[in-house]
């Protein structure tokens, strides 16, 4: 990942909630709108944004009745939350070098 | 779009803490304790009947051999879903929860193994009129280990759950289990043994079990 490119769906501290929560495994719509704590529309919007980039997938199913989202994060999403956190490691790496130096 | 330094630490700080606040539901703490409980009440059901009723038959010489296989089926099966559960927990963890897991897991996984080679040095290097009562001595540590491992299990549990209660559960089970092993022992022999015997099966079976129903609970709490 270049430093001058990062990618739009890492842009807003939103996305990159919702992203970091799918590390840990599959989420539902309301869990995904609790942890990040946004609006409904909000959330919505983001997801479906990361979802057209490829950096999620939802599937819906029926649960007690009523209908859920579930999203997950594909392999293509870790890899760049992946590559992002070792960008940002390697430039506050740097920065910290520069001040102690 | 561009990066500066505070951005840098922003973000970074936002993943962090997104991360370690979807860690909640303690799922491969609660199966390894669950699969952990299970595999060790299964050996006791196994072994206790045929300690009682087959001590006394011809075929007694073989009981330990039994025992000691099956014993060491367990404790690979275990090895094995430890290692499994620990990888897929390493990557979305935080360290705090992993060094917990790790702490407890690690001497609670690999001590049947450590206890394996002991006794067979013992068997080995020892002369024959020291391993019955070597033999002796390395059963009460172990049982020691085992107890002093469920109780600081319960203490990881209490930190994970914040539920004091397991804490005071744990030096409750440690209080009981010293004064069973010393004083009973001691004094009452045959029924003081049993006691012994059984608290201790209980405590490390049927407790694994409970902390894991804890955990699952605490877990799925969160997320209502």
């Amino acid at each position: 990942m270049d430093i001058n490119n990062i990618s739009e769906a890492l842009s807003l501290p939103m996305r990159l909630k919702l992203i970091s929560c799918l590390v840990s495994g599959k989420k539902t719509f309301v869990e995904l709108r609790n942890m990040v704590e946004g609006s409904d529309g909000n959330v919505s919007v983001q997801l479906t944004k990361l979802e057209n980039w490829g950096y999620i997938k939802s599937k819906k199913t029926i649960e007690k009745k009523k209908m859920k989202s579930v999203y997950e994060l594909t392999d293509h999403g870790l890899k760049q939350l992946t590559g992002y956190v070792e960008l940002l490691e390697s430039i506050i790496g740097s920065i910290n070098e520069q001040e102690n130096t | 779009m561009k990066l500066n330094k505070d951005q840098a630490y922003t973000d970074i700080q936002t993943i962090k803490k997104t991360l370690e606040s979807t860690k909640s539901n303690f799922e491969g703490f609660y199966t390894i304790l669950l699969l952990y409980g299970v595999f060790r009440l299964a050996l006791f059901i196994i072994a206790s009947p045929m300690i009682l009723f087959f001590r006394n038959s011809m075929n007694h010489r073989f009981l330990p051999f039994i025992i000691f296989l099956i014993n060491i089926l367990i404790s690979v099966s275990i090895l094995i879903i430890y290692i499994k559960i620990f990888k897929g927990e390493k990557d979305v963890s935080n360290k705090y929860y992993l060094s917990c897991m790790a702490t407890w897991g690690i001497i609670a996984v690999v001590l049947p193994f450590i206890m394996i080679a002991v006794r067979c040095g013992i068997i080995l290097f020892l002369p024959s009129e020291f391993t019955l009562g070597t033999m002796s001595k390395l059963a009460e540590f172990n049982m020691l280990i085992n107890i002093m491992l469920v109780t600081f299990c319960f203490i990881i549990c209490s930190i994970l759950t914040n539920k004091k209660w397991l804490t005071g559960i744990s030096l409750l089970i440690l209080f009981v289990f010293l004064l069973l092993d010393i004083v009973f022992y001691n004094t009452m022999k045959v029924n003081g043994t049993l006691a012994v015997y059984i608290f201790y099966n209980v405590v490390t079976t049927v407790g694994y079990i409970i902390l894991a129903y804890v955990l699952k609970r605490s877990g799925d709490a969160l997320w209502i």
